[in-house]
């Protein structure tokens, strides 16, 4: 009885909107710029991401930080000749965040276009 | 959310990787300055053959030329994903064509400028096909 009526629960359950799976680290548009730069690239310099994303030094280190914190980007400090380098690269975390995050978006569309 | 943003977030995305790609471009001219270097070495490496002075020259220029590419890739700022396991492979291919190519060539070949062009356009033809690959990743 109690088995029934868990699993009629279940299924009167609606299927959850797709922007629940959305992520928040990366959902601000500057995160999800500096993510997709990274995205098919193996490591890439500052001045490449900060380029490439148009923004501020100042921005791209807080948000590269932020992003740092979550797990989802390995920054590494080094030198070429005298001049101090800053590589940014996906972790596999990250990686797996941003696929899910892009996911999210295509099913966001695809629902809307399924509603139409 | 709606249809609107999530297409516009996702067009943002795509754009902002392409262009990043480019960043990566560098890496197929790399490969195919290798590539095309490999019929000019591998002719005069035979031409040297029982002239062991003039091998010397040589390979210092073929010295400078490894030394320049590799200062040249260390100022790059983007790197493709793959692009070290493709450079590890292509690398390794060309060098074992070479080690063949000079083994056999010294030993059974040296009078054969077919075995030497042949070896060298095996060798170009491995790093044109990863610099292809890499032109295309980067597109």
């Amino acid at each position: 009885m109690s088995t029934l009526a868990t699993r009629e629960d279940t299924d009167q359950q609606p299927t959850p909107h797709p922007r629940h799976q959305l992520d928040d680290v990366i959902h601000a548009p500057v995160r999800l710029s500096i993510m997709a730069t990274l995205a098919d690239l193996d490591k890439a310099e500052f001045s490449l991401v900060r380029d490439t994303v148009e923004i501020s030094d100042s921005v791209l280190s807080r948000q590269a930080g932020a992003l740092e914190e979550a797990g989802y980007l390995h920054i590494k400090k080094g030198y070429v000749g005298k001049r101090p380098r800053t590589w940014y690269s996906l972790t596999t975390k990250g990686r797996t965040a941003y696929e899910s995050h892009l996911e999210a978006l295509r099913q966001i569309v695809r629902q809307s276009v399924g509603e139409a | 959310m709606d249809n609107n943003q999530a297409a516009a977030l996702l067009r943002q995305a795509e754009d902002t990787s392409t262009k990043a790609r480019q960043g990566g471009k560098w890496f197929a001219t790399y490969l195919a300055i290798f590539g095309i270097a490999s019929i000019p070495l591998s002719l005069l490496v035979a031409w040297t053959l029982g002239r062991p002075l003039l091998l010397i020259p040589i390979m210092l220029g073929w010295g400078v030329l490894v030394a320049a590419a590799a200062f040249w890739s260390r100022k790059q700022s983007g790197a493709l994903k793959g692009s070290t396991k493709l450079s590890t492979a292509a690398f390794l291919s060309w060098g074992l064509v070479w080690g063949v190519t000079v083994a056999l060539g010294a030993t059974y070949f040296a009078d054969s400028l077919l075995w030497w062009l042949g070896g060298g356009v095996v060798m170009t033809v491995i790093m044109f096909s990863a610099a292809a690959y890499t032109a295309r990743q980067a597109r």
